[in-house]
C-alpha cells in the first residue's frame, strides 16, 4: 500500500471527483486505508455543505425604495450634517495662520525688559553695589595700572 | 456588474460621483448605489443567515449604516469591499450572538443522514434544504470567526485577495485564516460522520 501523503495532498482534488473518477493508484490506497477514506469523506461532506451555503436569495424588487424612504425623513446634506467634514478644510489656513504669526514673532526686535525688579530678595553687599556711585575712568585706570591696590 | 455579488469589478469613479452627490443632498443618488450593490449585499446575508427575513435585516442595516458612513467614505476607492465589509461586520456580530452547537449523527433527522451518506460517496450537484439544514448544523459547530473566512472562501468563492478587503486583513492573513477554519469545519465534519455506519 502507498504512503497516505499523496492522498492527503490530493484530497480536494479527489473530493470533488465521483467514486468511479477516483485515480487507481488512490483507489488502491483507499481500499486498504480506513483513516483516509474517513478523510476523503468528511472532505467531501465540508466541500458538498459548504456549497450548499451559497444559495443567492434575490432582494425584494423595491429594496432600494425602502431604503430610500427610510432615509427620507433625516436626507440633509451629508456634507452639512457633518461639521467635521467642514472643519477639517480649515486646517491647512489654520496651519497657515499659525505659521505666519510664528514668523512675525520671530522677526519682529524683542522688547527690552522694562520696570523695577524685586529689591527684597537682594543681599547687603549687593544693595551697596546698586546705591554706591558708578566709579570714575581714573579709578578705573588706577586699578588697571597699579595691580588693584 | 454586481449581478453576480462580485467584488472585483468596481467602478471606483462612478461610485465616487454618486457618493459626492449623495454627499451634497442628491436623494436618487444614494437609491442608485443600493440598487447597484444590493444584490451583493444579500449575497453575503444569505451566506450568512438562512432565514430571509434576518437577511432583509442585515441587508437594510448595511445600507443604512453605509449612509451614516458616507462622509468618511475614500472618494475614488471601490465602493464594493466597503459595503461588503459592513454587511459582513454586521452578520458576524449575528454570528457571535448565536450559541455554538456540537453535533453528532444521532442529531441529524432522517433526511440529513441521507444527504451525508449521499455527500461522502459522490460530490453534490444539487442542493436540497436538508443539505442547508445540514450545513448550517457542520457551521455552527466551528467559531464566528471561522465561519465568517470559510462562507466568503468557500462558499461565496470570494479568492484571499478579495476576502482580505472585506475581512480588513492581508492576503496571507486571510489565507491563515481560511487554512484554520478548514481544519476546524474537517474535524467536525469527521466527527459527526463517526457515527454514520453504527446508526444509520
Amino acid at each position: 500500500m502507498t504512503a497516505c501523503k499523496p492522498i492527503l495532498d490530493a484530497l480536494p482534488d479527489l473530493a470533488a471527483r465521483a467514486s468511479g473518477d477516483i485515480p487507481d493508484w488512490a483507489a488502491a490506497h483507499l481500499a486498504g486505508c480506513a483513516a483516509c477514506t474517513k478523510r476523503l469523506q468528511a472532505e467531501r461532506l465540508t466541500a458538498g455543505l459548504l456549497q450548499s451555503v451559497a444559495v443567492p436569495i434575490d432582494p425584494p424588487d423595491d429594496f432600494a425604495m425602502r431604503i430610500a424612504a427610510r432615509l427620507r425623513p433625516r436626507i440633509v446634506p451629508l456634507a452639512e450634517a457633518d461639521p467635521w467634514r467642514s472643519a477639517w478644510k480649515l486646517v491647512p489656513a489654520f496651519g497657515a495662520l499659525v505659521l505666519a504669526l510664528f514668523i512675525v514673532y520671530q522677526t519682529s526686535a524683542m522688547p527690552e525688559p522694562t520696570g523695577l525688579f524685586p529689591t527684597d530678595s537682594l543681599t547687603a553687599g549687593e544693595h551697596l553695589a546698586l546705591g554706591a556711585a558708578p566709579p570714575t575712568m581714573d579709578d578705573v585706570l588706577s586699578v588697571i595700572l597699579e595691580g588693584g591696590r | 456588474m454586481t449581478d453576480s455579488g462580485a467584488l472585483d469589478q468596481p467602478q471606483p469613479s462612478e461610485d465616487g460621483r454618486l457618493v459626492q452627490r449623495t454627499l451634497n443632498g442628491d436623494q436618487t443618488a444614494f437609491e442608485t448605489l443600493v440598487r447597484r450593490y444590493e444584490r451583493l449585499v444579500f449575497r453575503i446575508a444569505g451566506g450568512f443567515l438562512r432565514d430571509r427575513g434576518e437577511v432583509e435585516d442585515i441587508a437594510q442595516d448595511a445600507f443604512l449604516r453605509a449612509y451614516e458612513a458616507l462622509p468618511r467614505f475614500r472618494i475614488g476607492s471601490p465602493f464594493a469591499p466597503w459595503i461588503a465589509q459592513i454587511a459582513t461586520r454586521l452578520c458576524y456580530d449575528r454570528l457571535r450572538k448565536m450559541a455554538r452547537r456540537d453535533v453528532t449523527w444521532e442529531d441529524l433527522s432522517p433526511a440529513e443522514r441521507q444527504t451525508a451518506e449521499a455527500l461522502v460517496h459522490e460530490p453534490a450537484h444539487e442542493h436540497p434544504a436538508a443539505t442547508r439544514d445540514l450545513a448550517e448544523r457542520l457551521l455552527a459547530t466551528v467559531s464566528p470567526r471561522d465561519r465568517q473566512v470559510l462562507i466568503l472562501s468557500e462558499a461565496m468563492g470570494y479568492s484571499a485577495a478579495e476576502t482580505a478587503k472585506v475581512l480588513g486583513c492581508t492576503a496571507l492573513a486571510a489565507r491563515l485564516r481560511l487554512h484554520r477554519a478548514k481544519r476546524a469545519v474537517r474535524e467536525a465534519a469527521a466527527h459527526l460522520l463517526k457515527g454514520m455506519g453504527e446508526t444509520s
